[in-house]
């Protein structure tokens, strides 16, 4: 049972250090600096600056679902939670590439630094909801 | 029956000191994805500067004094440029020995909000009569097909397919077909018959944005090769000395001048790669003589239960090449993935050109590696090993406790 608590403690640190990384990311591999001129005249941020603040977004979710992952004590809260942690996972992949994705040109700042990590801690996000969400194996002994 | 007894008793080991394990496995990870990294970013530039070279074609490069090294980005990276120097210099050229085949270059930079994509392109204006840089490419994939001064080739990496349009300098461009891909400038580089090309340097006065200040006569480069059993440096030094105002560079400098960019990176990648693997070497065998220290009990125990001084060597080694394969393992597949993911910032940060090696080669590389993380594991724990199989039964069961 101690041994179980112990593994869920890391396992949420682990998520809410990946979350807080998903946060840094922008700035520490910035997405596109220039602004677009509609046809308006109007200046607009380009869309991978949208990208960048939808995975703010999502990485404090993981964050604030990790710190509740170390802090659960119950086996059905951790396994929901692991689940909403793979979620998280999927949609902060998703995000630069479906839901809004970065820009088009391959060569682009947010594709050549941004995307790929992002898509990289929105894998390892995944990785460990998948391990916190396997069953349980049944023992005889605790 | 020995080698099941050896894998449960090896893992049953691992689980009770997993920490150490990982110190392990983390050591011969660390050195095993460095060498990964640094043997495949200098295969991927070797391999990108020999199609590359092969696309480029000319042995020798003319460009205006003071821009070698502009040009030379320019070939490398494909760092959209623009020089100019009279045409006379093609006249001038020609009237040397040793030149089989000559010809003329504009280069041209596109506007940043140009119409197909974002940020400057390379704009290359290449003579169809004399050209051997495009011309071969072309007469493979084009056949017969009449294309006209509005036709042009684009690059791999330019966000254009064959059949598009495009608008630069308000002229607007057929893709005729794209380039395959080189890893270097030509990637980025869209190439138009020089017709077209002046064409749009003169409409662009009243069509574009901007005006091209590009005289009908200028030129950008001239793209040389030499006749066979010619000295290339020799004629290379020739122009350089009969024709004023330009200055020379040979593509076996240009791979030099990459080479040498390359070189400092990967040497110190590889030296620090050298450095970790021996002091894992050395660290791992004092674990492993640690080990065999602290579970003397324990290998008395086994020896006196019936195990041969086999199985007591076998044991050890096993475990520690198991360690050291899955570190191996760890630190290609982490290498592997870092460079799947950043490759296009890591070589846009260091202004290489690269061309990912092919399958085979990553698969011989992986291959290699494992096999020196396993010997690395194997030599190690030799040692121990031996020492642990010749104990006396009821020496080392009575040491242990």
């Amino acid at each position: 049972m101690l041994k179980k608590i112990d593994e869920t403690k890391k396992l949420g640190w682990g998520v809410a250090l990946v979350g807080l990384l998903i946060i840094a990311t922008p700035w520490l591999l910035p997405v596109c600096e220039g602004l677009l001129e509609l046809v308006s005249g109007k200046t607009v941020p380009m869309r991978c600056h949208w990208t960048a603040q939808a995975e703010i977004l999502l990485g404090c979710l993981v964050t604030v679902v990790g710190l509740l992952l170390a802090f659960s004590m119950e086996k059905e809260t951790y396994r929901k939670l692991s689940l909403v942690v793979l979620v998280l996972g999927i949609i902060v992949i998703l995000t630069p590439i479906y839901f809004l994705p970065t820009c088009m040109s391959p060569d682009m700042a947010c594709n050549l630094g941004t995307k790929p990590a992002l898509i990289l801690l929105g894998g390892i996000t995944l990785l460990f909801g998948l391990i916190g969400s396997r069953p349980e194996k049944t023992s005889t002994q605790e | 029956m020995d080698s099941i007894g050896i894998s449960h008793l090896v893992l049953q080991n691992i689980r009770r000191k997993p920490y150490r394990a990982v110190v392990i496995a983390l050591c011969v990870a660390v050195a095993s994805g460095s060498l990964f990294f640094a043997t495949i970013l200098l295969r991927g530039v070797q391999n990108s500067l020999t199609v590359g070279q092969a696309r480029l074609g000319a042995d020798i490069i003319v460009v205006p004094e003071g821009h070698e090294i502009s040009a030379q980005e320019a070939f490398i990276t494909g760092e959209a440029t623009s020089f100019m120097m009279s045409g006379d210099v093609v006249m001038q050229i020609l009237e040397l020995p040793s030149i089989e085949k000559l010809s003329e270059q504009v280069f041209v930079q596109t506007l940043t909000n140009a119409s197909c994509c974002i940020g400057e392109f390379f704009l290359v204006g290449y003579n169809p009569d004399t050209d051997f840089t495009i011309s071969p490419w072309l007469a493979t994939n084009i056949n017969n097909q009449e294309f006209g001064p509005f036709d042009v080739i684009a690059g791999d990496r330019i966000l254009l397919r064959q059949g598009d349009s495009v608008v630069f300098y308000g002229t607007t461009f057929n893709i005729l077909g794209v380039l395959e891909k080189t890893g270097m400038g030509i990637d980025r580089t869209i190439y138009v018959p020089m017709e077209g090309l002046r064409v749009m340097i003169e409409d662009s006065a009243t069509l574009a944005e901007k005006t091209l200040e590009i005289s009908p006569t200028e030129i950008s480069s001239v793209m040389i090769r030499v006749q066979k059993d010619s000295d290339i440096l020799d004629v290379a030094e020739q122009i350089e000395s009969k024709v004023q105002g330009v200055q020379v560079f040979t593509a076996s400098q240009l791979n030099q001048a990459v080479g040498d960019q390359i070189k400092g990176v990967t040497g110190t990648i590889l030296g620090i790669t050298i450095v970790i693997w021996v002091m894992s070497l050395f660290m791992i065998g004092l674990i492993f003589s640690l080990i065999v220290n602290e579970r003397k009990r324990e290998l008395g125990l086994l020896r006196a239960m019936g195990a041969t001084e086999k199985f007591v060597f076998r044991l050890v080694l096993s475990e520690a090449s198991l360690l050291t394969g899955l570190g191996g393992l760890i630190g290609i597949l982490t290498s592997g993935i870092v460079l799947i993911s950043f490759s296009r910032l890591i070589i846009k940060r260091l202004g290489i050109p690269f061309l990912s090696p092919n399958p085979m080669e990553i698969i011989l590389l992986t291959v290699g590696i494992m096999i020196l993380s396993l010997i690395t594991g194997i030599l190690a724990s030799l040692q121990p090993a031996i020492s642990s199989s010749r104990m006396e039964p009821y020496e080392a069961v009575r040491q242990g406790e």
